[in-house]
């Protein structure tokens, strides 16, 4: 029969220890089951935003509606990074109609003077829309 | 399921990836030392592979063809000999530990998969890229093109490779050098329990998971990490190998190039490190130098070719900056203001206070060692460039401090946490 010295339960028993508290530290059970329950689509939308933050929803919407041949240009009136480079496609123009405007203010007169002054879009047309966020066609 | 099954399967491919071409057997019958393991190979292995990523980064070729080519080979040779040479017992905590840790990390990861600033802005364009099979040269067209691009080029190297083409994974490969590295330091320490403290203090005090979204600190980190454990703690058993060793710090000095701009500078650091440690001889400093100025030159004209020339963030305007700094004032408020950011990051990530703290208490008790003295020289090396970018920086300041001093100072405490095993040694009087 297998023998275990006082010392070796000693540690074996601290090593388990050990190995539950990292387990808990890192939620590695509960994010494991998160990860098993949402599809990735779902906890890229609930940490990007659909129309907050980075709001991946909303693009990845317009960008499977409209089939896009050209990089859409996305501008965000937050102070969040543009997600443009996740729909990114190499060696393709940026299309000089259609753009999509996130966390936009309509009414805010900060918001219009920055899109006509920074992306130098002044008259535009909505073509969809949802809460903050736009999809514009520019009028030259 | 199939997410997770392939979040295993990626972690699993890094380490049979990574353990070619070395491994434990073939590490120690080449350098004749045997207290190297498989995270020593794996590290070394490591920089290695960075090195052909970056040759590969220029020409058209098949990542799976390549990546399965180095997959089946390791494969074959590993299993061979961890058939021969396996034992459970030698499985140790710490290996346990290490792999807790790195899953923990790679399942928040692949949670949030969400890209931070930078992450978005700068280097998933070039991500993309090589990504959709683009060359080097489309860089131009990207925002921030004057940005490396290798950390990028893995990055999609392992994005491609992976079956769910989910773009975390490509990404899992910092956080899984991250936590070799550290184990690596760690193993040195011949104390288990010691070297578990030692293993759960660092991943514990410097693990910032807003740095795992998409930036290049970890990669840094873990460089200088694997160049502070064979640089301090690796004493050759006989001299033939030490050219060995000046190849790879060469590697090291090269790829730090292609990382990130600051890699330029801190390429400089570690090529000053090398030539005043005492360790090498004359003929193997004077061949460092030699590769180190064609890794220079080399990545000077490539740069230049890729990219009509050599940009920084912001122009190295003299004029301007001399003429801010004609009052002494200023020049007092801005180093005070450099010096309290300074103070704050150490608090963010309070590794430093254990690194300060034991180098101290090692100095009470101890001379200047040689590897003291050197850590002490990269030190100031490295916060004097810390100092000239955000005197010399030509906009806000203090903006700038608060979003990029903790990014900068995580990148090199890979090296200044070899303190901590300095000063564990010493206190187990261990050689």
């Amino acid at each position: 029969m297998l023998k275990i010295s006082n010392n070796q339960t000693k540690f074996i028993i601290m090593s388990l220890s050990l190995i539950l508290i990292l387990i808990q530290k890192f939620n590695l059970l509960y994010n494991s089951y998160i990860i098993l329950r949402e599809p990735r689509e779902v906890r890229l939308i609930k940490y990007y935003g659909y129309c907050s933050k980075e709001s991946f929803g909303f693009v990845n919407h317009i960008y499977k509606k409209y089939k896009f041949i050209d990089n859409i240009r996305t501008y965000n009136f937050d102070d969040y990074a543009r997600i443009e480079s996740f729909f990114f496609k190499n060696k393709i123009k940026f299309n000089e109609q259609y753009f999509i405007l996130l966390n936009f203010d309509k009414d805010n007169k900060k918001h219009s003077d920055n899109l006509k002054t920074e992306y130098n879009i002044s008259s535009y047309k909505i073509i969809e829309f949802k809460d903050s966020c736009y999809l514009i066609k520019k009028y030259d | 399921m199939i997410e997770i099954i392939q979040i295993a399967y990626s972690v699993f491919f890094l380490f049979i990836f990574f353990l070619f071409p070395l491994n434990k057997f073939f590490l120690v019958s080449l350098t004749n030392n045997k207290e190297f393991n498989n995270t020593d190979a794996i590290s070394i292995n490591f920089i290695i592979h960075c090195f052909f990523f970056f040759l590969i980064s220029f020409i058209k070729i098949n990542y799976y063809f390549y990546a399965y080519t180095i997959f089946i080979l390791s494969i074959i040779i590993n299993i061979f000999l961890i058939k021969k040479n396996f034992n459970f017992k030698k499985i140790s905590l710490l290996d346990i530990v290490s792999i807790i840790t790195l899953f923990g990390i790679v399942i928040q990861i692949a949670l949030t998969n969400r890209l931070e600033w930078d992450g978005l802005a700068h280097w998933f364009y070039k991500v993309q890229i090589f990504y959709q099979n683009g060359s080097v040269l489309d860089i131009r067209d990207v925002p921030f093109s004057n940005y490396p691009h290798l950390g990028s080029f893995i990055w999609a190297f392992f994005w491609k490779i992976s079956y769910l083409k989910y773009e975390y994974l490509g990404r899992l490969f910092y956080i899984f050098i991250y936590i070799i590295s550290i184990c690596s330091l760690a193993k040195q320490i011949k104390n288990s329990i010691y070297s578990n403290i030692f293993f759960i203090a660092v991943t514990t005090l410097t693990l910032d998971l807003y740095l795992f979204s998409g930036y290049q600190e970890y990669f840094l980190f873990s460089i200088f990490a694997i160049f502070s454990r064979f640089f301090f703690l690796s004493k050759n058993q006989h001299h033939e190998a030490e050219y060995l060793k000046i190849i790879f710090f060469c590697f090291i000095c090269f790829i730090l190039f292609w990382i990130k701009q600051e890699g330029e500078f801190y390429s400089l650091f570690l090529f000053c490190l090398v030539l005043l440690k005492k360790e090498f001889t004359k003929k193997n400093k004077f061949a460092f130098i030699i590769l180190f100025i064609l890794s220079a030159v080399s990545w000077y004209f490539i740069e230049s070719y890729i990219k009509g020339g050599i940009a920084y963030q912001g122009p190295l305007n003299k004029d301007n900056y001399l003429s801010r700094y004609k009052d002494v004032a200023i020049i007092i408020e801005t180093f005070f203001y450099i010096t309290l950011h300074i103070i704050k990051v150490m608090i963010r990530y309070p590794v430093w206070i254990l690194i300060i703290f034991s180098i101290f208490l090692y100095l009470k008790k101890n001379k200047f060692t040689e590897n003291i003295k050197l850590i002490i020289i990269f030190f100031l090396l490295n916060y004097g460039l810390i100092y000239a970018i955000y005197f010399w920086i030509p906009y806000d300041f203090i903006l700038s401090l608060q979003t990029s001093l903790f990014r900068l100072m995580q990148q090199t405490t890979g090296l200044y946490i070899v303190a901590l095993i300095i000063f564990f040694k010493n206190i187990l009087k261990e050689k």
